[in-house]
Formats: C-alpha cells, sequence, structure tokens
C-alpha cells in the first residue's frame, strides 16, 4: 500500500496539471517511441498477448490516457472525451503508477475499493500480469523528457515532499494530542481498534440471531 | 538447501516474480507452465520452456528449490499435454514436480523414477490410507494437505503418512472439497479442476453503481460491495446471496488465510513446509509475503518468539481468518 507520494511523482503530477495539452501529446508520443527500445521483450509480450485500448482515468487530474497495442507497436496518447476503450482503470495517480510501476498488487488495490477496472477483463487481467513481468519507471521516463531541467526540478519536487511531509506528521501529531484531551488520554489507534472489534462482534451477533430467525419455524 | 524452522514454499506467475520471492527469502519456489497444465490459467502468467530453465537456473544459482505444478486432471485423449509437462519440468531440472491425477503420478513414477513427485492439494488425500496409497504405489515424497483440517488432525496424520506434509500458511481459502470444485463450470464452463481456473477473466465484470462495486461472473452478480467496503473476488463460494430477501454469504464469504501466529504448533505438528497461495497476484503481494514470512521464521528459529506481522490489507476482503486450521465451530 502506497504510504507517502514520492516527490517525482509529485513533479509528474504537477506537470501533468499545467503543461498545454499539445506540450503534453509530445511528452507522451516520445515516451511511446523509447518503449520499444527501453522495453523490447515487453512491447513484443503486449502485442502478441494483450492487444486493445486502455483507458485510465486518474481520479485527482483532469486528463485521461489511452493505451493502443496493436500492430502499430504501444502508443500513448490523451484520451478524447467519450473516448472508447477495451478495458477501463480508475484510481488515483499515485496508486496506477504504482500499479503500472510493480509496487502495487493489483487485487489488493481492488480489495481496499483504491482502484476499479472494468470493461474486458480477460484483457486487463493480460496486460496487468505482462506488465507485472517487468520493471518500468513511467515517472522517470515523464521527467526526462525534460532534458536538463529534469534534475533540478526534481531537487525541487523533493524539498517540497518532505516540507509536505512533515507537515502531515505534524497535523498527525496534533489530532493524536486532540484526542488524548478529548478522551482521557486514550491512543486514536487503540480506539479505532477497539471500535472495529465491537462492530465485528455485532456484526456476528447479528449474523447469529439472522441464522436463528432464518431456522425458526415460520408462523402465520 | 540447508534445513530450516519450516521450508518456505513460495508462487511465482511470471519470472519476475520467481526472482522477487528468491531475494524476498523464499525456500523454494513454485510455479507452473503456460497453459491449462497447471491450476492457475491465467492469461499474460506463468512460463514458456526457456523462462522455466532460466527460472530453474537462477533459483539453483541462489541455492533455491523450484517445483513444477502440474496439478490439473488431463482431459479425455489430451493427456499428451500433461505428459509433455512432465518431461520437460524433468528435463529442465525441476526439483519436484506438483501432481493430483492418478494416471500422471503413474507416467511420472514411471518414466522418471528419480523425479521427486509432491501430491497437490488438489488430490485431495486427508486421510492415511489416501496418503499411504499414494506413497507405496508412486512413491511420493511430499502431500500437499487439504485446507479441511486441524492444526491436532495434521499432527495425527503426520505421525503415520510418512511423506513429508506441507500445509498452505497463506493466500486464498475456497469453501471446497480440494480438486473437485466445479461450481465455476455451472456459470462458465470452465473449472479450476480441469481448466485451471475458477471464475475465468474473460466472464468477469466490474462496474460502478450508484457508488456500489458490482461484480458479475456471466449474467449472475456475485456480490454489490457498498461504498469503502472493502471488496473480494468474484467466486461463486463466495458470492454474496440473497435467501429469503436476506443478502448473506451461505457458503462462505471474502477473506483471505493466515496463520501466521500457529507457525510454531505447526512446528511442533511436525508440518516439514509451508505453502504460500498466490501464483496469479503480482510481484508486489509476493515480496510482501515472502518478506513477512521470512522475517518470522527466521526469528522463531533464532529467539523461539516473532512479533506480529500485519497482512490483512493485501488478503481477500482486506480481512483475515485462520480457516480449518482453529475450528471455532466444533
Amino acid at each position: 500500500m502506497t504510504t507517502g507520494i514520492p516527490a517525482p511523482l509529485h513533479l509528474m503530477r504537477a506537470g501533468l496539471r499545467m503543461l498545454p495539452a499539445p506540450a503534453l501529446r509530445l511528452v507522451l508520443r516520445r515516451i511511446s517511441a523509447s518503449l520499444p527500445r527501453n522495453h523490447p521483450d515487453l512491447v513484443r509480450r503486449l502485442v502478441r498477448v494483450a492487444p486493445g485500448r486502455y483507458l485510465f482515468e486518474p481520479t485527482d487530474l483532469t486528463q485521461r490516457f489511452l493505451l493502443c497495442i496493436g500492430d502499430g507497436g504501444v502508443i500513448l496518447t490523451l484520451a478524447a472525451p467519450g473516448e472508447a476503450a477495451d478495458a477501463a482503470m480508475r484510481g488515483k495517480l499515485a496508486m496506477l503508477i504504482d500499479l503500472l510501476e510493480g509496487r502495487l498488487d493489483s487485487d489488493t488495490a481492488l480489495f481496499a475499493r483504491d482502484i476499479i477496472i472494468v470493461g474486458d477483463m480477460n484483457r486487463a487481467v493480460a496486460f496487468r500480469n505482462i506488465l507485472d513481468g517487468e520493471t518500468i519507471n513511467l515517472v522517470g521516463d515523464f521527467l526526462a523528457r525534460f532534458g536538463p531541467l529534469a534534475p533540478p526540478l526534481g531537487r525541487a519536487a523533493a524539498r517540497l515532499h518532505r516540507r509536505v511531509d512533515a507537515a502531515r506528521r505534524r497535523l498527525v501529531g496534533v489530532r493524536d494530542r486532540v484526542h488524548r484531551a478529548a478522551h482521557h488520554g486514550h491512543d486514536p489507534n487503540e480506539d479505532l481498534a477497539r471500535t472495529g472489534a465491537q462492530i465485528d462482534d455485532l456484526r456476528h451477533r447479528v449474523g447469529q440471531l439472522e441464522r436463528r430467525v432464518r431456522r425458526a419455524p415460520e408462523t402465520t | 538447501m540447508t534445513p530450516r524452522y519450516l521450508e518456505l514454499v513460495c508462487p511465482a506467475g511470471t519470472p519476475a516474480a520467481l526472482r522477487t520471492a528468491v531475494e524476498a527469502g523464499a525456500d523454494t519456489v513454485y510455479c507452473g507452465f503456460r497453459d491449462e497444465t497447471n491450476a492457475r490459467n491465467y492469461p499474460g502468467l506463468n512460463f514458456d520452456r526457456e523462462e522455466m530453465a532460466e527460472g530453474i537456473r537462477f533459483a539453483h544459482a541462489h541455492g533455491r528449490h523450484v517445483l513444477v505444478a502440474i496439478n490439473t486432471f488431463p482431459r479425455p485423449g489430451q493427456v499428451a499435454l500433461w505428459h509433455r509437462a512432465i518431461d520437460d519440468a524433468a528435463a529442465l531440472g525441476a526439483n519436484a514436480v506438483i501432481l493430483a491425477d492418478i494416471g500422471l503420478l503413474d507416467y511420472a513414477s514411471g518414466h522418471h523414477p528419480g523425479l521427486r513427485l509432491h501430491l497437490s492439494v488438489q488430490a485431495a488425500a486427508s486421510n492415511t490410507l489416501s496418503l499411504a496409497f499414494y506413497r507405496e504405489r508412486f512413491g511420493i515424497r511430499r502431500a500437499v494437505l487439504p485446507r479441511v483440517l486441524t492444526v491436532k488432525e495434521i499432527g495425527a496424520l503426520v505421525e503415520r503418512m510418512g511423506v513429508e506434509a506441507e500445509v498452505f500458511a497463506f493466500g486464498s481459502l475456497g469453501t471446497m472439497t480440494e480438486g473437485r470444485c466445479i461450481l465455476s463450470s455451472y456459470l462458465t464452463g470452465r473449472s479450476p479442476s480441469s481448466d485451471g481456473v475458477c471464475a475465468p477473466a474473460e466472464h468477469v465484470s466490474l462496474s460502478e453503481e450508484d457508488g456500489e462495486m458490482v461484480m458479475r461472473l456471466g449474467p449472475l452478480t456475485m456480490n454489490r460491495f457498498g461504498r469503502d467496503e472493502p471488496a473480494g473476488y468474484p467466486t461463486p463460494c463466495k458470492a454474496r446471496l440473497v435467501a429469503r430477501g436476506i443478502p448473506s454469504y451461505l457458503f462462505d464469504e471474502p477473506v483471505g488465510l493466515n496463520m501466521i501466529e500457529l507457525l510454531p504448533e505447526l512446528k511442533a505438528a511436525g508440518v516439514t513446509a509451508l505453502k504460500i497461495e498466490g501464483r496469479q497476484r503480482s510481484r508486489a503481494y509476493v515480496a510482501q509475503v515472502v518478506r513477512a514470512f521470512r522475517a518470522t521464521l527466521d526469528a522463531l528459529d533464532r529467539d523461539g518468539r516473532a512479533p506480529r506481522i500485519d497482512l490483512s490489507a493485501i488478503a481477500e476482503g482486506s480481512k483475515e481468518t485462520l480457516g480449518a486450521y482453529r475450528k471455532g465451530w466444533r
């Protein structure tokens, strides 16, 4: 499970938000062109086993991305509104990137409701399995398109990430202190765990009651 | 291989997952060929012959073992595919093959007398008479026990079975007679036992409807998960069924098996090896589960106790159970 957003991803997301569509299309075209060079086996297997059109819909961005796999190779583009696809994957950008780069198990993400996959599941499973066999660096490839600007931008993003992370930790500390003050020194995580256990217990007891009701002879 | 506290047998659906499992601390990796000879026959998964040869070389170079699962049941007239899989596994240097079908066990023991045979859980052998048959007739060296026995029952069996015992430690859990589940075939025409797939992907569809995630298998709705409710697989045995107007899990619910807390008891019961389920899962899953079990086993071996590692997030339905290993309903 992703616990924090790595700095380069902040930068990528900022780039995706700020770049005008023509510039973004150019970047995506260059990434597509580099794929057969950097990942020849992956491209060959995708074309052979998982041809189709895959839509990626980051819920925290306005753009959607279309990956076309076919005789022309593997081409990543911006999706037009209403663009049809064989399968679509929806979730936060960080989740989708973790999934595509092999850091996140798709079943785990599905169980947690962090992503949803709709459409032709056979193609989606084949795509996922083939992709999982290769290590790719989409964020790195994206940032590399900015040439000599990439390293200083990456460092700036790392600094920003550290500040955001520190602020997040401070906020969690404040939340915990407020909670302890309001609840006589109880640890909020322990309270949450206790509440969860109580809910589980109640579910169990309701289930028992339901079974008992079902077993009881019906009276009219 | 140096004797371990318990041998850790880990899944690999792809060559990358095999390398991940070895690097994360697996003692042994199991995998299958890219066809219906193994019980995880999903698109884009498994190994061709060249990949299997390379995977075995890689594992052996790191002092680990590779088991090849050929654990489905051949269809009439098509047994050559299964025979070829056994021949190739032997030729490529697999440390053992995992078989379920009596005919295949007979073929393997007759044609490859030096090849170590493990009895798959798909054979559903769970008593001494059954295990003695496989041991005496085919010379099996290990049996993977079905997930229907308590630790006490496993202990009693191990004393008399005369071969090594391997038990499931983590992964999927279904309510079934292992190896004989054909529930999926009524809905899709394909089953784990003959085709290597339960709820085949081409029959599965997901959709979002009014904030719910709806899972269908063919035309039938298997489940509707409420907003933020953890989800499971669209398998028929874990469908949320409506009886008398009340939706509930009549057979089994979406939950994953995790008996990491029972490892000392299993060791004491005489178990040899632990199996992690999940060849259909990603290398991220393999890395996380294998590292957790490696750390726990090493700590138990060294200190006699180990801190609890939480794996619930990667379990089906984000929920864990000890299953039949500790039957609370008896």
